[in-house]
Parts: C-alpha cells; sequence; structure tokens
C-alpha cells in the first residue's frame, strides 16, 4: 500500500504504508508531477511538456478532468476540494486505465455543510467505481504534517463508504510498479529472473 | 526508469517449442509440470513432459516460460488466443499497456 | 453525478408541507432551517445520503424533495422545525408522493 503525499515532510513517521509518493508540481527524484490545468486546452499544452516514465497526476474541473482521462500520459486524476467527476468519466478511466484518487485530506480541511456535499459526491463515486471496475485509489493526499494519517485509519475510513479495499491496495502497487520496477511488464505479465549470466558461460 | 525491454513480444509469438512450467493453478496436480510445448490451441497447450504428453489449459494458471535471456511469469488469461491471431493481439496488448514500450 | 444512466439514479420522494407563522417566511431562510435540522439531528453523514432540498415554497405550503430512503429521517427533522430565523412556525405535512406533478395535483391545488 503506498500513500501520494502533495509535500515532502522533513522527517517521514512511520505510519505502515509500504512507500509514499510525492506528488509535486516540480517532479523530485522519487515521485510524480501533479499537472494543474484551468481547462483542457491548458491540460494538453500542459501535458507536452511533461516527459515520460513519471506518474502524472491531474487536477482541475469537470471538463479538464474528462480530458484527462482520455489522455495516455495521464495515470492518476487527483483528488482536490472542488474535483467533479462525471458518469461518462468514471466509466471512460476503467477503458482507458486511469486511476481515481479518493484522499481523506480534503474530509479533514472542510467542515459542515461543504464536508456534507463532498460525502455525497464520494458515495457516488464509490458506486460507480464498483459498478465498472474502475482502478482507484486510496490516499491522505495531505498537503502538511497534520492531515497525515495511519495506513489502517485510511483505509478503514473509505470501507466504511464501501470501498474494496484489496482492490485499492492492487491499484496503487500496479500504479507504482510500473514505473519503479523494470521487471514488471503488465498485469500478470513479469520477468522473474534474467539468464544473461548462464548464456555467457555456454558462449 | 523503464526504458525498452527485450523479450516482451512472448505474449504476440506462437509457443511451440518453448519450455514452460505451469506455476499457479487451480488443479494443485498440475503445479509443477514443466517441459516443451508441442501444441497450441486457444485454451489450451500441449506439454511434453518426462512423464508424457499433458494438456493444460490456460485460463486461470500462471506459466512460467523461459524465452530467449530470460525467465517470464505470464497469467494464461492473457494468451489464450489463438496462436495465429496472437500476433496481433498481442502486439495491440502491448502498445495499449501504459508504460511500455515495444 | 451528471449523466447517470435512468437505473442508476436514486428514487425521490416528494413531501407537501404547510406552514404557518406570524410573519412571512423567505425560501432561503427556510431551506437553511430544513439542513440545520436534519444536520443537528443525524449529523454530515446521515444528511449527504438524503438528497434534502427544498423544490418550491410559496410563503405557505410548499414541497421538499428528498431520497426514498430518507424519507422517514426527513419528515422527523422537519417536524423538529420549531422557528425560521426568528419567526416561530408550525410546519405541518400533508403528504408524500413519487412526482412533483401529482404532488402538487393532489395536495397543493383546491
Amino acid at each position: 500500500m503506498y500513500d501520494f503525499l502533495r509535500f515532502v515532510p522533513e522527517n517521514l513517521m512511520d505510519l505502515g504504508f509500504k512507500s509514499y509518493i510525492f506528488m509535486l508540481e516540480k517532479p523530485g527524484i522519487c515521485g510524480g508531477v501533479v499537472v494543474k490545468a484551468e481547462n483542457p486546452d491548458d491540460l494538453r499544452k500542459k501535458l507536452r511538456k511533461v516527459r515520460k516514465n513519471i506518474i502524472v497526476g491531474v487536477t482541475g474541473n469537470e471538463a479538464v478532468c474528462r480530458e484527462a482521462v482520455m489522455r495516455r500520459k495521464v495515470d492518476l486524476i487527483l483528488d482536490s476540494d472542488n474535483r467533479q467527476l462525471d458518469y461518462a468519466t468514471i466509466k471512460l478511466a476503467a477503458e482507458k486505465d486511469v486511476a481515481i484518487e479518493l484522499s481523506l485530506a480534503k474530509f479533514i480541511r472542510n467542515k459542515g455543510l461543504s464536508r456534507m456535499q463532498l460525502f455525497e459526491r464520494l458515495c457516488d463515486e464509490v458506486r460507480v467505481i464498483k459498478k465498472f471496475d474502475v482502478p482507484f485509489v486510496v490516499t491522505t493526499a495531505a498537503e502538511n504534517v497534520y492531515e497525515m494519517r495511519t495506513r489502517r485509519q485510511v483505509e478503514n475510513f473509505f470501507s466504511f463508504f464501501g470501498c474494496e479495499i484489496v482492490k485499492a491496495r492492487q491499484h496503487a502497487t500496479r500504479l507504482v510498479r510500473k514505473y519503479y520496477d523494470t521487471r514488471f511488464i503488465m498485469d500478470g505479465f513479469e520477468i522473474e529472473a534474467e539468464l544473461e549470466a548462464d548464456v555467457k558461460k555456454k558462449g | 526508469m523503464r526504458g525498452r525491454v527485450q523479450g516482451v513480444d512472448v505474449i504476440a509469438r506462437d509457443w511451440i517449442g518453448l519450455m514452460v512450467e505451469v506455476v499457479e493453478s487451480p488443479n494443485e496436480y498440475e503445479i509443477g509440470l514443466k517441459g516443451e510445448v508441442v501444441d497450441e490451441t486457444q485454451n489450451t497447450l500441449r506439454i511434453m513432459t518426462e512423464k508424457g504428453l499433458k494438456i493444460v489449459v490456460k485460463k486461470k494458471r500462471t506459466f512460467r516460460v523461459w524465452y530467449g535471456d530470460k525467465i517470464m511469469r505470464i497469467k494464461g488469461d492473457l494468451i489464450s488466443y489463438r496462436p495465429e491471431e496472437r500476433i496481433k493481439k498481442g502486439l495491440v496488448m502491448l502498445k495499449r499497456a501504459k508504460g511500455v514500450r515495444i | 453525478m451528471k449523466g447517470l444512466p435512468p437505473s442508476l439514479r436514486s428514487r425521490k420522494r416528494y413531501i407537501a408541507f404547510r406552514i404557518i407563522a406570524e410573519k412571512e417566511v423567505d425560501e432561503r431562510s427556510l431551506s437553511r432551517a430544513l439542513t440545520d435540522s436534519m444536520m443537528s439531528l443525524f449529523g454530515e453523514c446521515f444528511t449527504a445520503g438524503s438528497g434534502i432540498r427544498l423544490e418550491y415554497f410559496d410563503g405557505q405550503k410548499g414541497i421538499i424533495r428528498c431520497h426514498r430512503e430518507a424519507l422517514e429521517k426527513v419528515v422527523v427533522a422537519f417536524t423538529l422545525i420549531d422557528r425560521v430565523g426568528e419567526v416561530r412556525v408550525i410546519p405541518l405535512t400533508i403528504g408524500v408522493s413519487g412526482t412533483i406533478k401529482r404532488c402538487k395535483r393532489k395536495y397543493l391545488e383546491v
């Protein structure tokens, strides 16, 4: 299970995650890049500059998310306070193998009526995600230290709303392995070992 | 960082002549069957093992394959097409998978 | 969520109600009072699944929309309203229906 953070903390606590992925606007050593876009045209322009071999997450409004799902470079639709996904976008995400992030931090940040609306949206998203078996990841998406939680807390929170945590774990691992494991090629297809040494001996 | 990987085209070719071992299977007696593939159909592999010719279904099994200079682990569901069709379908599959370059 | 197919949309119920008050009550403050009552009674989590909304209000009579599963809760929360803003009110439910059209025809006309 991996966690996606939006900042680099000074000293990492052990919160039960296998590892952390830092989603930053300027890509660091280990992590991904966040593309913030105002409109679909802006997104296309910014995606052109992003280099390959890095996890790309997109935040934006409804139209941006819809466009992002169709782009090959995009791996993850990041969560934000005002993210709205429509039915067609989630359905397409399953087809195009784009993961959808469900974050805990936005529920901590908001209170009252706005949080209620977020709950409403979450329930809808979870229902559609279940229906089409869309890849999704559950994360804290913390922007500061006070929004970090343990792995178990995050998982309990989302399983309360009906997420299948086992699948979320698989999707997160797959997403990370896709970029940082040279032995992983695709689902159910990986390299176990290389025989170069043996071949050389024989030669 | 991922680059070009040699040998991924194993899912886009027929398997006749390759060394294969069954690693995972719902039928525990099949686990460990090892030998050369003699013939292949849409749903099965015919493996020439030490104990004779065995027919193994592809779906829901995981195979270990010796191909070129690599040992690979492949789920049978990915290769359950007719061998002659698989050249085309496997290439499409590799092309569509994100982060793979052929 | 936008664009849900009809089979995935939540079923709705429309509650016709009447309000007796000394002064005039406006739509916005009534809607506010209703959500506040709902929130304090059942919390954010259950209010989220209720789909509660004031569909229309003409000063005396009106219609509340909610999801079918949350109907009982909404009626309870509505019953417990005692003041809207500063005005003291008596909320009375008249009936429940499955469509706005039927709700209006059955309970609000004549």
